[in-house]
């Protein structure tokens, strides 16, 4: 039994296999914060939605990581590879984020002491460039071959990318009110530029490269025939193309929320998704639905 | 920049763009043999029940001599595939022939195989033959001998991994062991073409190919 999933040299097949370092992992994630909610007092009023997103998060990451998604993607198909890491950093870590109460975050960030490293990570032009070069570190055919290889390698690379992802959203949806951008046009500009346009570089590289780039899937036993030099374009394309609509309709509610800001804006300042508003007299867990 | 220094660094560019174009025109990227070999006179059987000849049915072609087998759970496919793959790029020789013999006659029938290697390109040709015929065609081509691994009804053989690359002038140059990525492919294939020349220059190796000059 494996601990995590890496490169096999079987052929794929679609019976079950157990990874229960996936299954510790996501133990580990949900067990403290369901008990830190439920030990929190009825003043915790945003409990439910809260809990509901972040468990949303959780879920995007353990189907990325556990049979057969990260399976297939560790070992078989790059398009699957490139699956994850969409998981991983535009589904999972914003989630998080948002189910991450205020109350939450100041008392992680307090007790591991993250608090300074947070607000210099949450900077635009720091969380887009790490984000970013990160992206390309970590889609490396060195990279890839070499860390998909074995079991550490391969969760270290999970990591590493829920902590991108975590980065590149502390701009837009950090749980503290002070690391997050105020104005709309920022907000959109740097969705854009950091999820949209940039990682379409390397997406091309892929789907466009004379060769496959990664060994470890062109070298991989075939997935439904599936041949490498199709495979690398499919995953270029889910590169290129995957995060659209979750970017795009993102920055669609975002022109809304900014042209229908002029009559919500007295007394109240935009949060995270711009639809709630927090009144700033009630303190940070009078959250309400806008 | 002093007149010296200007000097060394042209003279190491130099030096660097000289080794980098040689070994891009002439060098291998597969497993190149110090003592090139012609290729052995073996005769088997095809997929449609008739005799074949490895260096008379494949004359002035590239070719590739595999010995694997269709319930190979791992590396036989992925030769295939990569050849598949590499062969039908734009722009690669067409005059290469794959042929792809099997080590267990018990389970690769003409049928069987055919429908297997159809999988990956039509124009693979499958090869047959009985116990000793494969064994001695093994031996021939200097590969190691495959054996079943175990009585299990789904056993596994242990075979070599080599794919055995014959140049048109019927001399093997190079062997190409797993795994060999598509990039080597497309590199070595058409240098292995290019070997055509010499042949013509009447230093064939076409009709000196006996299996006595291999190593048993």
């Amino acid at each position: 039994m494996r601990f995590w999933c890496s490169t096999i040299e079987s052929p794929w097949s679609w019976q079950f296999r157990a990874y229960p370092g996936v299954w510790l992992a996501v133990a580990a994630l949900v067990v403290p914060y369901l008990l830190a909610q439920a030990r929190r007092d009825g003043t915790n009023t945003d409990r439910g939605r809260s809990t509901t997103l972040y468990l949303a998060g959780i879920a995007a990451l353990w189907i990325g990581s556990d049979w057969p998604l990260g399976l297939l993607g560790a070992s078989y198909v790059a398009w699957a590879h490139m699956v994850q890491f969409l998981l991983y950093t535009i589904v999972a870590a914003p989630l998080m984020l948002l189910g991450c109460p205020e109350w939450m975050a100041r008392r992680i960030v307090g007790k591991l002491r993250l608090y300074r490293i947070t607000n210099r990570l949450s900077r635009p032009v720091v969380a887009g460039a790490g984000f970013n070069l990160l992206l390309v570190l970590t889609h490396s055919p060195w990279a890839v071959d070499t860390l998909r290889a074995s079991q550490f390698g391969s969760f270290a690379m999970d990591v590493v990318w829920l902590v991108m992802g975590l980065m590149v959203w502390l701009p837009l949806l950090s749980p503290l009110p002070e690391q997050r951008l105020v104005s709309y046009p920022a907000k959109m500009v740097f969705l854009f530029l950091a999820l949209g346009v940039v990682p379409a570089v390397p997406a091309g590289f892929l789907t466009f490269a004379g060769f496959p780039l990664y060994s470890t899937y062109e070298l991989a036993p075939r997935f439904h025939g599936l041949s490498a030099t199709t495979d690398q374009q499919l995953a270029g394309l889910v590169m290129k193309l995957g995060g659209i609509p979750i970017i795009w309709s993102i920055i669609v509610v975002m022109v809304n929320r900014w042209f229908g800001q002029d009559r919500s804006m007295a007394g109240q300042v935009p949060t995270r998704w711009g639809s709630t508003v927090i009144d700033v007299d009630e303190g940070p867990n009078s959250e309400q639905v806008g | 920049m002093t007149r010296p220094l200007r000097v060394g660094l042209l003279a190491l560019a130099a030096v660097v763009i000289g080794c980098a174009s040689q070994r891009s025109e002439t060098a291998f990227e597969g497993l190149e043999i110090a003592e090139p070999v012609p290729m052995p006179t073996v005769v088997l059987t095809d997929t449609n029940g008739g005799s074949f000849d490895l260096v008379a049915d494949t004359r002035g072609t590239v070719r590739l001599v595999y010995f694997g087998y269709t319930e190979c759970p791992d590396i036989c496919g992925i030769h295939l595939t990569q050849l598949a793959d590499v062969l039908s790029r734009p722009g690669m020789p067409s005059n290469v022939s794959v042929l792809f013999v099997t080590v267990d006659p018990a389970r690769d029938t003409p049928e069987v195989l055919r429908r297997y290697l159809d999988g990956f390109d039509a124009d693979f040709v499958g090869l047959t033959g009985t116990p000793d015929e494969l064994e001695r065609a093994q031996r021939a081509f200097g590969s190691i001998v495959a054996v079943r691994e175990s009585d299990a009804a789904d056993y596994t053989m242990g075979h070599d991994g080599r794919v055995f690359a014959f140049a048109p002038d019927g001399i093997g140059y190079t062997q190409y062991p797993h795994p060999t990525r598509q990039s080597t492919w497309v590199h070595d294939l058409p240098l292995l073409l290019d070997r055509r020349d010499a042949a013509a220059q009447g230093a064939s190796g076409e009709d000196v190919g006996k299996d006595e000059r291999f190593p048993a």
